[in-house]
C-alpha cells in the first residue's frame, strides 16, 4: 500500500489540484461537482457547485472505494478502479488515483447533460495527472 | 474389635454392625453435636471402633480447649483413617478435611505436619490430638509480630473462631470494615494478601488453586501493616479484591441469608471476561438489569435452583454489585421476563461450543 | 439464511472493532482498511473507512452478522446505515484515551436508538496498558446519564472474552423481546 507522501500536508500541491478541479468542472460537458479525497475520507482539494459538505462528500467517497476495493478482492477482479453510482437525476463517478506515494481517490459528479463514458474518460484524464504532480513533489 | 483397655483396633469395616451401633445414638448425640464447635469422624473404622471413639470423646468433654462431637464425615472437620487404608484414593467426602492417621506400625513415620494418633488408642493420646487440631482449625486473628515492635497493626481483641471453611471466614471479613490489611497461611496452598483499603488481594500460589482453598478449613488469618504486606509481596502481582470475593460468594458453603421477599438489585453487572461464571449468570443478570425485585421472584422467573441463584447473589452482594433490602427500592411492578429455553442465546452457547 | 442477527460494533478509533470482530467470525474478515493520515487523533497505521464484515454460522439456517463501523465522527453515515439494521451494540473504548467518559457520553448520543432499544454492551480495551480503571469511570458516567448497561474490561483480540461480551449482548436483547430468536 502507499503511503510516502502525505497529499494534505504540501499546500502547493493542494493549490494545483484546486486549481485542476477547477478546470476539469468548468471544460467537461456535463460534470458538476469534482473532490480529490484521501484515502481515509479527508478532502484534499475540491471545485463544489452543490451545497454538499466537502468533508461529507470526502468519507463518503472513501468508503464507496473501499467498499468497490472489498468486492473486487473479494472476487478476484485484482484492483478497483472505480466505482459508479447511478442516481436519478445524475451519476457520481469515483475513479481511484493510480499513484504509489498515497492513497488518494477523485469524485466527480455530472448531471444528465453529460455521458458516463465522457466523465469517466475526463476523470481517468486528470487522476493521471494528479499522480504525475504527486510523483514530482514527493 | 475394640478391647476394654480402650485400644482401637484398626479392622475391616463391619458396615452393618456400625450403622446398627450409631442408629441409637443418633437422637441422644444430637444434642451434644449442635453445641460442639469441632466435629470429628472415622472413615474405614468398624462400629466398635468408632463406638470407642465415641466413648473418649464423651470422657474429654469440657476437659479439651474447643469442645467436639462425633458427627458423620460430611459434617466433620477432622476424620480418623487407619494407615492401612492410605494412601487414600480421591474422596470427595474426604476432601478439605484434615486427616488423622491411626498409626498401627511403630515403624511408620508421618510427615512433619500429619496428625497421627498410636494404636492401641489411649484417652491422653486423644485428648492431646483433640487440642492441636482445634488450634490448627481455629482461624484466629490475632496480632503476631514478625519481630518486637510496632509492625503490626493492633485490633480491638476481635476474633473469628468459627470460619469453618476460608470462604466462610473472608465473608465474614468483609463485613469488619475497620481491618485494612490481612495475611491469610492457608495449609498446603500458601498465603493470600488482602488489602481492603486498596481492594487488592495478592497470592503466592497459583490462581487455579484459589478456588479449593477457599474451601479449606485450615488456615490462620492475620491482620498485618502495610510495611509487612508491601516487604512480603513486593514480587507479587495483585489482582482486583471482586475477583476474590466474587469466587468466595460462590462456595456454597458461604452463608449469607437472603429472604424471599427481599428486594435486591444490581447495581453493576460483574466484570466477566475477568471473573469465573456460568451462563446461568448472565441470564441473572439479564433478568436483574438494574430493577428492583424479590429474591423469590428472581427465583422464579430464572427457573433456576434456589441454590444457583443464592450463591449468584452472595457473590454480587459480597462485591457490592447489588444491593439489598433497604438499599433496593420497593420492588419494580412491571412485569419480569422469564427465561426462555432453547432460545437465541442457547443457540448460540452451543453453536460456539458452550 | 432463515435468520439472521446483526450485531454492530462502534467506538472511537483505535479501540478495537476490528481486531474484535476478527477475533469472533468464523470466515475470513472483510475489511476496508486505508492508510491512517490523522496521526494526531490516533497513531495507528490504518484506519476503516466503510465496515467490518465477519460472521458467525450457528447453523444450515442461522446466522449472527458482525458489522463494525468507522469510529471518526466523519463516518456517521455508515453509523446510520447499521444502526437501523442491528439488534444490539457492542461499544468498544479504549482505556488510554484522554477522557473515556467524553467517549461514552458520545457514543451513546450517537447510537441512541439503539441504546433505548436496551441493547448495548460496553467494552473497554487496552485496559492492562492503561493502569487506570476505565470502567470505574463509566460506571460513573453512567449512573450520571441514569443509565444501566454492562460495562466490561476486554481485550479484543481474545475470542473468549469476546464470546462473554456478545453472549451478554444476546441476553439483553432477548429479555426486551423474547419472541426474538425463539425456538
Amino acid at each position: 500500500m502507499a503511503g510516502k507522501f502525505n497529499p494534505r500536508a504540501s499546500k502547493v500541491f493542494q493549490a494545483m489540484c484546486s486549481e485542476a478541479l477547477r478546470q476539469l468542472v468548468t471544460e467537461t460537458p456535463g460534470v458538476e461537482d469534482a473532490c480529490l479525497v484521501t484515502g481515509d475520507g479527508f478532502e484534499i482539494a475540491s471545485a463544489l457547485n452543490k451545497s454538499a459538505s466537502a468533508s461529507r462528500l470526502a468519507a463518503m467517497t472513501s468508503s464507496m472505494h473501499a467498499l468497490g476495493s472489498a468486492i473486487t478482492g473479494e472476487l478476484k477482479l485484482k484492483e478497483c478502479k472505480s466505482v459508479i453510482v447511478d442516481g436519478e437525476i445524475g451519476t457520481i463517478v469515483v475513479v481511484r488515483v493510480p499513484s504509489r506515494h498515497a492513497e488518494m481517490m477523485l469524485a466527480v459528479t455530472c448531471g444528465k447533460r453529460g455521458t458516463i463514458g465522457g466523465v469517466l474518460f475526463a476523470a481517468r484524464q486528470h487522476a493521471r495527472w494528479i499522480d504525475e504532480r504527486v510523483t514530482a513533489t514527493a | 474389635m475394640s478391647n476394654h483397655s480402650g485400644a482401637l483396633q484398626p479392622a475391616t469395616a463391619g458396615r452393618a454392625g456400625f450403622l446398627s451401633a450409631d442408629a441409637a445414638r443418633v437422637v441422644a448425640d444430637a444434642e451434644v453435636r449442635s453445641s460442639a464447635q469441632f466435629h470429628i469422624a472415622t472413615f474405614g473404622i468398624d462400629g466398635d471402633g468408632d463406638a470407642l471413639l465415641r466413648a473418649i470423646i464423651g470422657v474429654l468433654r469440657g476437659r479439651t480447649r474447643a469442645a467436639w462431637a462425633v458427627s458423620t464425615i460430611g459434617a466433620s472437620d477432622l476424620v480418623l483413617v487407619p494407615q492401612h487404608r492410605l494412601p487414600l484414593s480421591p474422596n470427595r467426602l474426604l476432601d478439605g478435611r484434615m486427616i488423622v492417621v491411626l498409626r498401627d506400625d511403630e515403624a511408620w513415620s508421618p510427615g512433619a505436619e500429619q496428625l497421627s494418633l498410636p494404636s492401641p488408642i489411649s484417652v491422653m493420646n486423644v485428648m492431646e490430638l483433640l487440642d492441636v487440631a482445634a488450634e490448627r482449625l481455629t482461624p484466629a486473628i490475632a496480632p503476631r509480630p514478625e519481630k518486637r515492635g510496632d509492625d503490626v497493626a493492633p485490633f480491638g481483641g476481635h476474633t473469628i473462631t468459627d470460619g469453618s471453611t476460608l470462604a466462610s471466614a473472608l465473608a465474614r471479613l468483609v463485613a469488619e470494615s475497620h481491618y485494612k490489611r490481612v495475611r491469610v497461611r492457608v495449609t498446603d496452598f500458601g498465603v493470600l494478601w488482602l488489602c481492603f483499603g486498596e481492594g487488592r488481594y495478592r497470592i503466592d500460589f497459583a490462581k487455579e488453586r484459589l478456588a479449593p482453598a477457599l474451601r479449606s478449613r485450615r488456615f490462620v488469618l492475620t491482620a498485618v501493616s502495610e510495611k509487612v504486606t508491601s516487604e512480603a509481596t513486593n514480587d507479587l502481582s495483585d489482582a482486583p479484591l471482586s475477583e476474590l470475593l466474587w469466587m468466595v460468594g460462590l462456595v456454597p458453603c458461604v452463608d449469607v441469608a437472603i429472604a424471599d421477599d427481599t428486594a435486591v438489585r444490581l447495581q453493576r453487572w460483574p466484570n466477566f471476561p475477568r471473573l469465573p461464571h456460568t451462563a446461568e449468570h448472565l441470564q441473572l443478570c439479564g433478568l436483574l438489569n438494574g430493577r428492583d425485585i424479590t429474591f423469590a421472584r428472581l427465583v422464579a422467573a430464572s427457573a433456576l435452583p434456589r441454590e444457583t441463584v443464592k450463591a449468584f447473589m452472595t457473590a454480587c452482594i459480597l462485591c457490592q454489585f447489588a444491593v439489598v433490602g433497604a438499599s433496593a427500592r420497593n420492588e419494580d411492578a412491571a412485569p419480569v421476563p422469564r427465561i426462555s429455553r432453547g432460545g437465541f442465546f442457547e443457540r448460540l452457547r452451543r453453536s460456539l461450543g458452550l | 439464511m432463515d435468520r439472521e442477527h446483526v450485531i454492530l460494533f462502534a467506538g472511537p478509533m483505535g479501540a478495537g472493532k476490528t481486531t474484535a470482530i476478527a477475533s469472533l467470525s468464523d470466515i475470513p474478515m472483510v475489511t476496508t482498511e486505508a492508510i491512517n493520515n490523522d496521526t494526531d487523533a490516533h497513531r495507528k497505521a490504518t484506519t476503516t473507512v466503510a465496515m467490518d464484515y465477519g460472521q458467525i454460522t450457528m447453523s444450515d439456517c442461522e446466522v449472527v452478522r458482525l458489522y463494525g463501523v468507522p469510529g471518526q465522527d466523519r463516518f456517521d453515515f455508515m453509523w446510520r446505515i447499521f444502526e437501523a439494521r442491528a439488534v444490539g451494540l457492542i461499544l468498544l473504548l479504549d482505556a488510554n484515551t484522554t477522557d473515556i467518559a467524553a467517549d461514552l457520553d458520545h457514543f451513546l448520543d450517537k447510537f441512541r436508538e439503539l441504546v433505548a432499544r436496551g441493547a448495548v454492551v460496553i467494552g473497554i480495551t487496552q485496559t492492562d496498558a492503561a493502569g487506570i480503571s476505565g470502567i470505574e469511570l463509566c460506571h460513573a458516567r453512567l449512573r450520571e446519564r441514569h443509565q444501566f448497561m454492562p460495562v466490561f474490561e476486554v481485550d479484543a483480540r481474545s475470542r473468549d472474552q469476546m464470546i462473554v461480551m456478545l453472549s451478554s449482548l444476546v441476553v439483553m436483547v432477548q429479555m426486551r423481546d423474547p419472541q426474538l430468536g425463539a425456538a
